[in-house]
């Protein structure tokens, strides 16, 4: 009777350990995503970003100029690929408009968080001691937050507008970084280059840019790429409750918002902006999990289980 | 044992001290006086000005603000309510006990998903099925919760109505509240229709909660399950011939540890999804409350909430670690 549990997947599975040596087997990684895979999420995020670049040169028609002669057009209509909203504004217009504030807000959060949070968490890592324990103290008190919930009360506090709102995610994102780049510095604060660097007497600052920032860089990438959904789909929630960019300007959130209350006469009014998120925050996501794959050689299933990072 | 729980507690706590420092601060922040918003409404003289703001204990240094704060919410007082005058914790309690009900239907859901396909899963490692979970459980985590929610009243509310579109119960019910737990003050009313009634709304959001915490679950346990699988006992348990059945219950006890640690650290993510579930099926619990008195640019409201909530969080890490201790005896004397 074969068991359905073990299997021998590969060769030390065969053979057993390593004789007079104990070892510990690396659990068995997943197949990693194959290239052809990766191709089509990475097609959407270059069709996106090229929206959202030149979107204002492509638009069919300008967001902010309501048409009410012609509301609620269903998508096929003439001249409005994806319909019309409940005050006649072109979805197609919405959805490119929003790409762009979606992209701008995503990276630059990103960008201010990763610097953020990489370097408070390489210097906690590598200088250690005191500054560490609180740093750390801080990092969990932080954590203790509802990020969605941190990050209504920040913009409340904050009042509205795109710069709040980007501070906003920024202190609500850094967290992510800090933790896990910090526990990196740890470990490559004691291997070998580092120790001599520190020997022949280099300042602490040039070993941590010259030395741990590099070797951190995969880390970096990884967490980027996955955080990015995340911010995406925060900037999404808070424009659907109203707490994002406010002024009339289009945001997926927003749409989805408004399309709710039609949601029984005019479905693509929720339904397409939706899409939208849906698509690019997946594209993200996996093309995250395929940098994962390339860039983190130590990838057993211990890493993948505490670098989780999930979304609202 | 109990050396480690006290240690978890105190832990706790002192999480628990930052976070009411944290957001006692927030809302000190907020632009725009208190004072003159009630002012602005009745017009009042400086004189008057003067005085609502020393009878708010406005004037005092922050620390003191600060500890009367802290004073008055462990007596249970959170303030008035701007927008309705009626004492903050009563309108937190109410909502309070919606979100639990919302939140426990969600996790119940969620394990009953994430359960059996992190087990096939792992089990039968990169086989069709573990390809297809781990695309559903990507799609799941890629999902915006509240565009899920939306297509499933669509769905199943406006193509086929068989759900209603939101609330808590019918509004024809009127059931005494006893435990602020809607369906079980149904049961103890007695009201069998109350009680179907309140299941019959409380599906859909249950629904949508329960997917996206059960794709976050499912990658949890597959690589936990995947990380136990290949250690050693598991071969000498099959060569000592135990069924294949009590072979994953081992598995699984060895599994719980880390994705109950992970899980509970995840938590407040999740409870930021509640929040806007609660938003798509007017679900009147704690998170719906929080966006009104946010809108109403209702402070009081806003800082009990913010703080309930921070609370259920610091209570779910600390329940994930005390259990954590008690599935993995190890941990308790790691630190």
């Amino acid at each position: 009777m074969t068991s359905s549990i073990y299997v021998p997947q590969t060769e030390s599975d065969v053979r057993g350990p390593a004789t007079g040596v104990v070892t510990t087997r690396l659990a068995k990684r997943r197949r990693p995503i194959p290239p052809v895979f990766v191709a089509v999420p990475m097609l959407i995020m270059l069709v996106f970003l090229f929206v959202g670049i030149f979107g204002q040169w492509i638009s069919p028609y300008d967001y902010s100029v309501q048409n009410l002669s012609n509301r609620f057009a269903p998508p096929g209509s003439d001249g409005h690929l994806l319909g019309t909203d409940h005050l006649g504004r072109d979805i197609l217009s919405g959805l490119i408009g929003g790409a762009r504030i979606t992209l701008v807000i995503g990276f630059v959060v990103l960008v201010f968080g990763v610097v953020l949070g990489v370097g408070i968490g390489v210097i906690s890592g590598y200088v250690g001691g005191r500054f560490d324990a609180v740093m750390m103290r801080i990092t969990d008190i932080w954590l203790a937050f509802p990020f969605l919930i941190l990050a209504i009360a920040l913009v409340a506090a904050l009042g509205g507008g795109l710069d709040k709102l980007i501070i906003a995610l920024v202190l609500v994102a850094w967290v992510v970084f800090a933790r896990p780049i910090r526990g990196e510095a740890m470990s490559l604060r004691e291997r070998e280059y580092v120790l001599s660097a520190r020997a022949l007497g280099v300042s602490p600052t040039k070993i941590i840019v010259k030395h741990l920032l590099p070797n951190l860089l995969p880390s970096i990438l990884v967490l980027s790429s996955l955080e990015l959904g995340a911010i995406i789909l925060m900037e999404a929630s808070l424009s659907f409750l109203g707490l994002g960019v406010t002024g009339g300007e289009a945001t997926w959130g927003g749409m989805l918002s408004d399309g709710r209350a039609y949601i029984g006469s005019s479905w693509w009014l929720a339904t397409i902006p939706g899409i939208a998120i849906f698509a690019l925050v997946m594209s993200v996501n996996v093309i995250g999990e395929w940098f994962r794959d390339v860039f983190d050689p130590r990838n057993s299933s211990r890493a993948q289980v505490s670098q989780e990072i999930t979304l609202p | 044992m109990i050396g480690f729980i006290g240690r978890r507690v105190a832990q706790a706590l002192l999480v628990l001290f930052g976070a009411s420092i944290m957001v006692f601060l927030l809302v000190r922040v907020l632009p725009g006086d208190p004072v003159d918003l009630l002012a602005a409404e009745e017009g009042a003289t400086a004189e008057q000005r003067a005085l609502l703001r020393a009878e708010m204990g406005l004037d005092q240094p922050l620390p003191l603000q600060y500890a009367t704060f802290i004073l008055q919410a462990i007596r249970g007082d959170l303030g008035i309510s701007i927008t309705q005058r009626i004492p903050v914790s009563t309108a937190l309690v109410e909502g309070l006990g919606a979100t639990l009900q919302l939140t426990i239907a969600g996790m119940i859901v969620a394990v009953l998903i994430a359960l059996p396909l992190a087990l096939v899963s792992a089990l039968k490692q990169n086989s069709v099925w573990d390809r297809m979970g781990t695309v559903g459980s990507m799609f799941g985590v890629s999902m915006p919760t509240f565009w899920q929610g939306i297509m499933l009243i669509l769905l199943l509310c406006v193509a086929f109505p068989i759900f209603p579109t939101g609330g808590i119960m019918g509004s024809s019910y009127n059931v005494p509240v006893v435990t602020y737990l809607p369906i079980v003050d149904s049961i103890i009313a007695g009201s069998p229709d109350a009680v179907w009634s309140n299941i019959r709304h409380l599906v859909l959001p249950a629904i949508t909660l329960g997917t996206s915490a059960a794709a976050m679950l499912t990658r949890l346990l597959r690589a936990s399950l995947l990380e136990v699988k290949n250690q050693d006992f598991v071969d000498a348990l099959r060569a000592r011939g135990i069924s294949d059945g009590k072979v994953i219950t081992h598995m699984l006890r060895n599994a719980l540890p880390t994705t109950v640690i992970v899980f509970g650290s995840k938590l407040g993510t999740l409870l930021g999804g509640t929040l806007v579930i609660e938003v798509v099926f007017s679900w009147p619990g704690l998170g719906a409350l929080l966006v009104q008195a946010i809108g109403a640019r209702d402070y009081p409201v806003v800082q009990g909430a913010v703080l309930v909530a921070t609370i259920m969080v610091i209570l779910c890490n600390l329940l994930a670690d005390l259990a954590q201790g008690w599935l993995d005896p190890r941990v308790q004397y790691a630190k």
